[in-house]
């Protein structure tokens, strides 16, 4: 059957190179050195009789697949590959950080809410404990979504930060400060709104839970990530 | 065809040979290899570059991007002095393996 779209070797070179450009063993001076063997090949086999679409499929097969060459030159490229997972831890825990901020917010308005169906005291502090929890175990569970499933939120973002180095990192720095701001503010209507006495037995439980959760929370996570990735069922990106 | 464990171990020595006559860019090398051996030393041809790109962090080979004939550009390579230092001890050692064998198989080395 004949094809109806006419094979265009640029376009067909252009998502060679995107596919290829995913991974973080090829530096873009690598990928341009495998363009050019790429295109060399076509041109040589085009020479022997073959059709520019049939030059490509042989030139792509003969260069090698995408794993095998993404193994060896993440061999040579050892320092690009840990920037690439210095990156993802960092900025990993600065959006980790800003959004249980934005959680903790969330708690303190719900104490005020709280205060408005006549809790108080111990009552309080434990509700407001117990929202902040849910809420910072749903947001892990989001973002998890959102880093497995393909082309999801999480990678779009990865995609968009890496393309604007700058405002990303300009922009994380701002959330990160910004939601701190934010939960020293609420923090401090709390206080001003109970008076002091009254906000001193509910904040105590707020102090200790943010003592306790992360002691608890992030060893209980890992222990979950060991335990998946010792069973095999989580692929360990190289 | 040669194994994959050979493949391996010759690559750097047929890099640095291939060198030895001039610049050239991965490519050529390739097709001069295949040329030399008659097709039976064949490649996973991206499987050259990581290997050029090593060669390079080890003092072997520098690089430049040249202008083709075509108009686009390539990554030309060359070899530095301790490529060539390195080359005439991978060629001791190689032609140590080889006269021993030749030796023991009584054939004739061909050194043509």
């Amino acid at each position: 059957m004949e094809n109806p779209t006419p094979f265009d070797l640029n376009e067909a070179c252009r998502r060679w190179r995107a596919q290829l450009g995913a991974s973080p063993a090829f530096r873009a001076e690598d990928l341009d050195e495998l363009e050019s063997h790429l295109r060399d090949s076509v041109a040589t086999l085009e020479s022997k009789g073959l059709s520019a679409e049939e030059a490509f499929l042989v030139a792509q097969r003969r260069l090698g697949t995408g794993d095998a060459l993404d193994q060896e030159f993440g061999k040579v490229n050892r320092e690009q590959l840990w920037l690439h997972r210095a990156l993802w831890m960092v900025a990993g825990s600065v959006v980790i950080g800003t959004a249980g901020s934005l959680v903790s917010v969330v708690a303190r308005c719900a104490m005020f809410l709280g205060l408005g169906f006549a809790l108080r005291g111990h009552a309080l502090g434990a509700v407001t404990v117990a929202i902040n929890l849910v809420g910072l175990l749903g947001l892990l569970l989001w973002l998890w979504r959102g880093a497995t499933r393909s082309g999801g939120r999480i990678l779009r973002l990865g995609g968009w930060m890496r393309a604007h180095p700058l405002s990303s990192a300009l922009l994380l720095a701002f959330a990160l400060l910004a939601s701190h701001i934010l939960v020293g503010g609420a923090n401090f209507l709390v206080v001003k709104w109970m008076g002091p006495g009254a906000a001193g037995t509910a904040m105590l439980w707020v102090a200790l839970a943010g003592g306790l959760m992360p002691v608890v929370l992030w060893p209980s996570v890992l222990a979950w990530l060991l335990v998946r990735v010792a069973r095999g069922r989580v692929q360990v990106s190289r | 065809m040669l194994s994959k464990e050979l493949v391996a171990a010759s690559t750097v020595p047929l890099v640095l040979s291939v060198l030895a006559e001039g610049e050239s860019y991965g490519y050529a090398l390739i097709q001069r290899v295949r040329e030399l051996s008659d097709g039976r030393i064949e490649w996973t041809e991206g499987m050259l570059y990581p290997v050029l790109h090593w060669m390079e962090d080890q003092g072997l080979v520098e690089s430049e991007w040249q202008a083709a004939e075509t108009g686009r550009k390539r990554k030309y390579y060359r070899l530095r002095r301790e490529g060539r230092q390195a080359l005439q001890e991978e060629q001791q050692q190689w032609l140590a393996v080889h006269t021993t064998l030749t030796k023991l198989w009584k054939t004739q080395p061909r050194l043509t």
